[in-house]
């Protein structure tokens, strides 16, 4: 059982490049990033590759982290993240026209909701059986599909304004159901 | 925009979320860092994402963590050195330079000293071929000089051409003078006079009547080292009046009056 370190502590740690803190980080996290991978890229192989590709580059760009601007795991997560959607984007863009075109933005949007629950998403399932469809839609669009607040409202077909409200109103109900 | 304003927006959870562009983004990420309060919002939605992603979580297989890990771990070995000892590296990476340097400098000095020797060795070559050149010069230009005195001689105007014959003592003998009737100058081809003992020497004698006159000495042989080409002609003394040369073999540097026992060869000028 691995000595629990204080998020101070892993970056002191990691900031020194000591490898027995990344294998911390690792055990802790890769988890979590894969499975946010894995929401984005249904493809278990693209999202392996990209699960490495953002460990690499959480290792080598470490020293760039600052921790006034935001919390390590959200650093992490964000990287991870940015660097799946980019992939998703470019290679939907290879498979459809080279302009982005919002409708089927949203198809492929759409496709890749019916990713498979998995057992171990029992806590999830429970939240988004309690969580308002609207809020939670709103959330991944933004969250895991990395839509622009501009492209949200062509997305759903909702005023600029409406974005930012639903966006924080589902932010609090993230906050009360977990 | 005023903390409470910005907070109830709904722009930091767009934020958290990645969703901003534009001033939206720059506005946002500027309260973060100056608003202590909308810097704790900020935490707060952070915090409700992370956890929402962590509802995500899906483990990766151990191979996947022994190839990204492996993959990380490896690279790092390539780049502690270089991060960790950063001076000692810098050192080792000087030192080996400077080996190497030095290596190449010492090849380099060898080979341009080898250079230089062999362009001074060419050099002095050169200069010594120069030199043999110019002496030869100076002799081609010596044996010029005196052709064209005796081509002067030999074609004057009033040049005699005197054949002096072999006594009865010293038969086949053959000499020949030249006389010039103007300057007095007189040219001799010692032609087969055979070569004397060093403490000897051939005198010519200019006669006319009973007036004897010295014409000068000389031995039978030119020095060759004088001349590239081996001559015996000789420019002797001037004599005033001359109607025959005689030639007697005398000591070294000639005798005043001659020794007409010795005589070798005599002959008369025919105009």
């Amino acid at each position: 059982m691995e000595k629990k370190l204080s998020e101070e502590k892993l970056i002191e740690l990691l900031r020194k490049g000591d490898q027995s803190a990344f294998t911390y980080l690792y055990n802790n996290y890769s988890s979590t990033l894969y499975g946010v991978l894995l929401k984005i890229i249904s493809d278990e192989e693209i999202a392996a590759d990209v699960l490495q590709e953002s460990m690499v580059k959480i290792w080598k760009n470490f020293t760039m982290y600052d921790s006034t601007k935001g919390r390590l795991f959200t650093w992490m997560i964000n990287i991870a993240r940015n660097m799946a959607i980019d992939k998703m984007r470019s290679k939907f863009y290879k498979q459809s026209s080279k302009t982005l075109n919002i409708e089927k933005s949203v198809s492929w949007v759409d496709r890749n909701k019916q990713t498979e629950f998995r057992p171990e998403h029992i806590g999830l399932r429970q939240l988004v059986e309690k969580m308002k469809p609207e809020l939670r839609e709103i959330l991944d669009l933004v969250y895991f599909n990395g839509f622009t607040q501009a492209e949200t409202a062509v997305a759903l077909d909702i005023p600029l304004g409406t974005v930012k409200t639903r966006m924080r109103a589902a932010i609090n109900q993230l906050r009360q159901l977990v | 925009m005023e903390s409470k304003e910005l907070i109830e927006s709904g722009l930091l959870e767009l934020h958290a979320a990645g969703a901003l562009e534009g001033n939206d983004l720059l506005l946002v990420e500027q309260m973060i860092q100056t608003d202590a309060e909308v810097a704790a919002a900020y935490k707060n939605i952070c915090e409700s994402l992370e956890i929402y992603s962590s509802l995500h979580a899906v483990s990766p297989s151990d191979t996947l963590k022994e190839k990204i890990l492996n993959e990380i771990f490896s690279n790092q070995k390539n780049i502690i050195p270089i991060q960790r000892g950063g001076s000692i590296a810098f050192w080792q990476y000087a030192a080996a330079a400077a080996v190497v340097l030095f290596v190449l400098s010492s090849f380099a000095a060898f080979y341009f000293a080898g250079k230089y020797y062999s362009a001074g060795e060419q050099l002095a070559t050169a200069e010594k071929h120069f030199e043999s050149l110019n002496n030869q010069m100076s002799l081609v230009l010596n044996d010029q000089k005196k052709l064209r005195e005796e081509m002067d001689m030999i074609n004057g105007m009033n040049t005699m051409k005197v054949k002096l014959n072999g006594t009865d003592q010293h038969p086949g003998m053959e000499v020949l003078v030249y006389y010039d009737l103007d300057s007095k100058h007189i040219m001799l081809d010692s032609g087969n006079l055979p070569a004397l003992p060093d403490s000897l020497q051939y005198q010519l004698w200019a006669i006319a009547g009973s007036n004897v006159s010295d014409a000068g000495a000389f031995s039978s042989h030119y020095a060759s080292s004088e001349s590239s080409v081996e001559r015996k002609i000789y420019f002797l003394k001037s004599a005033t009046t001359a109607e025959m040369f005689a030639i007697t073999i005398e000591k070294f540097g000639g005798s005043p009056t001659p020794h007409t026992d010795k005589m070798v060869a005599v002959g008369k000028i025919k105009i």
